[in-house]
């Protein structure tokens, strides 16, 4: 056994527990109608030509894909298959939280070519790292986080050897490239609120929704970011005299402990850093690839089409997305006439508001606080923790509508104001203003 | 050294000052002091609730804080409690003074002992105050120092765990921190070694010493049955650090960090180091409470490496060990650490009590008995002394069962079933912090009103309950 294999299990594992899960994320249904992204036009289009199977294995397929670009940019650096698997298993690890269809595995895959990109230095990677900062910005509408890893590493490179010479302009031209592509776009929108939300920094807003690690019991996505810093801490980054790895490493890992959406991009750029720490310890085991990624490529394309095809042809076909679980509370809402505005204890829940399809609801904040207004979160923050004059403030924002968990104080405090539990679901309950009041 | 010294007593001024004033900060000082003087006078450990309570009457209960409970009866009623405050300062100076003598000892520099204790010293930050657990960490900073001696006297941790077992229930890491250590000594060894024997014996020296408390097999299991009990969601100190807080992204974190960049065990073989680092790390990430636990631990190996890269003899080294540098240094701690001193104690926050003493005792003037909740179960720990209030819940939450403190969550977190506990455990006192959740559903409800309140306060009881005002 030599471990030739180990990486291209896992990601045949990260691919099957997307098939197993079969879910769309909460976010995706904001990513589908927002103008600026065009990975939600072209996944409504694969939809309605053919079916959600094929979406699902699409994503599934993309992630693996992701897995082992990373896995073969460990590779690169001269760590043994063995320790390719092991940077593998961590980057599967930190993929679990967000698992699902949404457009995130596109910014997975792209994250791991640029960086991938990044370990080469020529004319042709810099060309390809700019146009896929510029793709990864037209579909996903998250090229800062690509602008930021480019960055970063320029900065290193200057930092290391520190003089401005042809090279360095090559790169700082590059780096200067990323950001304004990152900047596009094309439907109007806040470039700072987008671009905070790329990173999720706007998560630490009051009021925003925010996931954190190590919350409750202790989870694979929480393993996956301890085993990256374990090894980390064992070998020492330094090891490989990369400040840019450094400096890749620590802005991500400050990035995954501001919100948890970003592990997986600390797991795709971290895990092969660690990993070839480890291996650089293990001198008579380091080898080099044999094989071009060429024809690697040509042969995973040959197996995720077979993949793709298979789950597409055994599942029954539907044309429609997953019905987010408290979408039916907000759909109750609009059985009564007139527009209706909703706030959610949880932002997260009212993406679903977003598969709705409808001018008559909008909400007070979404997933997207960076791009909601400080009026917005204000409400969002006093109402959902009910504290200052926070009924004041739903009287005056004209809120009528609230989904709180069955559990939360609002639902006393609501209903002893007057208002109306009607029905529940998915662990949310809806609660509406009584007419007239 | 001297620097890091002057960075101990920046630290230690900070400390004293907090406990100098911690009686009007936390109420948890009440249990204790209660405790503390039924052992004073009734000569032994409680080891079941009493009537005090009327939702847990008769559970077991295993006061882990005896000892230090003692303490607090013998020196706060007296008015001595300056003595404790100061003892319990010292121990936190003791605990980063062993640690910057520890990264000394590696051949630490100047400049790396020094930032490393200062991050200790913010990790400690967050969760310094006159408690049990302060006298954990100076014993666990010697106890790692122990390790790192190597010496005979390695097995003087035996004595110290029984000692720390006895203070607070923490002392269950010793054993666990000695297996790794062990672990690590037989990785680098390749194999068993003398050293190895030596270690596992020591392993199962201190595994066998937090058995010798008044409580034997009940005091590891108690800490056992901890790490899943359902009180852990309701104590903030059992949530897990966040980027928000400062103890967590000023002190451990660049610790952490420099750890990650430097390497912990490959570069030097030590893998000691590396079993420590990484079980503390992960222990860390868990609880904001094991915060000063995992700084304590590994701020000396990271202060070694980091001078590899900053070796004794690189300039910022020389200039920190001129003695006008020194002389400078030393002259900016003490203004600091006495401008410390004298801006904490005109913090209204720091200064002022910020804890429900009045509106507790105007409750216990009452006439006739009540059963109080309060939202927050450690203000009802200053009820304990009162003869005619018995508490739902109080400051001592562990034995409290189960179904106690959903019941208490159900009314803090006033889910739809609140008033129904309410009614269940017939309560007719409810002190609550003003303007919150339950004041506010507590002023709606009928049956319930206003019996006393100020800006911070307010209890409520219910109607038809005989109180003075009526």
């Amino acid at each position: 056994m030599k471990g030739r294999f180990s990486a291209a299990i896992v990601a045949f594992a990260v691919a099957t527990a997307f098939i197993s899960i079969g879910r769309a994320l909460p976010e995706f249904f904001v990513q589908l109608r927002d103008p600026n992204l065009f990975g939600g036009r072209g996944a409504t289009w694969l939809l309605h030509t053919f079916g959600f199977s094929f979406v699902l294995g699409s994503c599934a397929a993309i992630a693996a894909a992701a897995l082992l670009l990373a896995a073969w940019r460990t590779r690169l650096r001269g760590a043994s298959d063995w320790h390719v698997g092991l940077a593998a298993t961590f980057i599967a690890l930190c993929l679990v939280g967000r698992i699902g269809v949404s457009l995130d595995p596109v910014a997975w895959l792209c994250i791991a070519a640029i960086c991938l990109l990044l370990d080469r230095d020529d004319v042709w990677s810099w060309t390809a790292v700019v146009a896929i900062t510029a793709a990864w910005e037209l579909v996903q509408g998250g090229a800062t986080m690509g602008a930021l890893i480019v960055t970063l590493s320029v900065t290193a490179n200057l930092i290391e050897r520190r003089r401005f010479d042809a090279v360095a302009a090559r790169k700082a031209i590059g780096a200067v490239a990323c950001i304004g592509v990152s900047l596009v776009q094309f439907h109007s929108g806040i470039f700072s609120a987008y671009g905070a939300h790329a990173l999720y920094l706007d998560s630490l807003l009051g009021g925003a929704q925010r996931d954190r690690l190590w919350v409750g019991a202790i989870s694979a996505q929480d393993l996956g970011f301890a085993a990256i810093v374990v090894v980390a801490g064992l070998y020492g980054i330094r090891r490989r005299e990369r400040l840019g790895d450094a400096l890749l490493f620590f802005a991500l890992l400050v990035l995954s402990l501001v919100d948890a959406r970003n592990l997986p991009f600390f797991g795709i750029v971290a895990a092969p850093i660690v990993a070839d720490a480890l291996a650089s310890y293990y001198l008579e085991r380091r080898q080099r690839p044999a094989g071009s990624l060429a024809a690697y490529g040509l042969a995973f394309a040959a197996a995720a089409f077979a993949f793709i095809g298979v789950i597409t042809a055994v599942e029954p076909k539907s044309v429609v997305w997953p019905r987010p679980t408290v979408a039916p509370l907000l759909s109750a809402l609009l059985h009564r006439p007139g527009a209706h505005y909703v706030l959610c204890v949880q932002p997260r829940w009212c993406d679903a508001a977003s598969s709705l399809k409808t001018r008559a609801l909008s909400v007070v904040l979404d997933d997207r606080a960076g791009i909601s207004g400080p009026a917005a979160r204000k409400i969002q923050g006093d109402v959902a923790n009910a504290v200052g004059n926070w009924q004041d403030e739903l009287r005056r924002s004209n809120v009528d509508g609230i989904l709180a968990e069955q559990n939360d104080r609002l639902v006393s405090l609501l209903r002893a104001g007057g208002w109306q539990s009607s029905i529940s679901a998915g662990g949310a309950i809806l609660l509406q203003k009584v007419t007239g009041q | 050294m001297r620097i890091a010294w002057a960075v101990v007593a920046i630290f230690g001024a900070r400390f004293a000052a907090l406990a100098w004033h911690y009686p009007g900060q936390d109420a948890d000082l009440s249990w204790q002091q209660w405790l503390g003087q039924r052992v004073l006078t009734l000569h032994h450990i409680p080891t079941q609730l009493g009537f005090e309570t009327f939702t847990a009457n008769g559970a077991r209960w295993i006061p882990q804080e005896w000892l230090f409970s003692t303490a607090v009866a013998a020196t706060l009623p007296s008015g001595h409690f300056y003595i404790l405050a100061i003892v319990t300062a010292l121990a936190g100076v003791c605990a980063l003074a062993v640690t910057a003598w520890r990264a000394h000892r590696r051949g630490a520099s100047t400049f790396a002992t020094a930032l490393t204790t200062a991050l200790v010293g913010f990790a400690m930050m967050q969760s310094f105050g006159v408690r049990a657990q302060v006298f954990g960490w100076a014993l666990l900073a010697i106890i790692v120092l122990l390790l790192d001696m190597e010496s005979p006297l390695v097995f003087l941790i035996v004595p110290l765990t029984i000692v720390w077992a006895n203070v607070h229930a923490s002392a269950l890491l010793v054993p666990a921190l000695v297996a790794f250590w062990t672990l690590g000594t037989a990785i680098e060894d390749r194999g068993w070694s003398a050293r190895v024997e030596r270690n596992v014996l020591l392993t199962a020296a201190t595994a066998l010493a937090v058995f010798i408390t008044p409580f034997s097999w009940h005091l590891p299991a108690y800490a056992v049955q901890l790490q899943t009990s359902a009180i852990r969601s309701a104590i903030s100190e059992w949530q897990p650090p966040d980027l928000t807080i400062p103890a967590f992204f000023a002190g451990l974190l660049p610790l952490i960090a420099l750890g990650c960049y430097f390497g912990i065990a490959a570069p030097r073989e030590r893998w000691r180091d590396g079993m420590l680092f990484a079980v503390t790390v992960c222990l860390a990430f868990t609880a904001i409470r094991h915060m000063p636990l995992c700084a304590l631990v590994i701020a000396p190996m990271v202060a070694q490496r980091l001078s590899n890269a900053i070796p004794q003899h690189a300039r910022l080294n020389v200039v920190l060990s001129e003695r006008f540098s020194e002389l400078l240094v030393i002259g900016s701690s003490a203004a600091a650490a006495s401008a410390i001193v004298l801006t904490l104690s005109h913090v209204p926050a720091i200064a002022h009590s910020s804890l429900p003493n009045e509106a507790v005792a105007k409750l216990a003037a009452a006439p006739g008995e009540h059963k109080l909740y309060c939202e927050d179960f450690a203000w009802c720990s200053m009820a304990l002394p009162k003869k005619n209030l018995r508490v739902f819940l109080d400051g001592r939450c562990d034995p409290f069962p189960t179904a106690v403190w959903l019941a208490y969550l159900d009314v803090e977190k006033v889910t739809p079933r609140w008033s129904g506990v309410l009614d269940k455990y017939s309560v007719d006192a409810v002190l609550a912090k003003a303007g919150r959740p339950l004041a506010q559903v507590l002023a709606l409800r009928p049956g319930w009103r206003v019996f006393y309140h100020d800006t911070g306060y307010v209890v409520f009881v219910r109607d038809g309950v005989r109180t003075a005002e009526r």
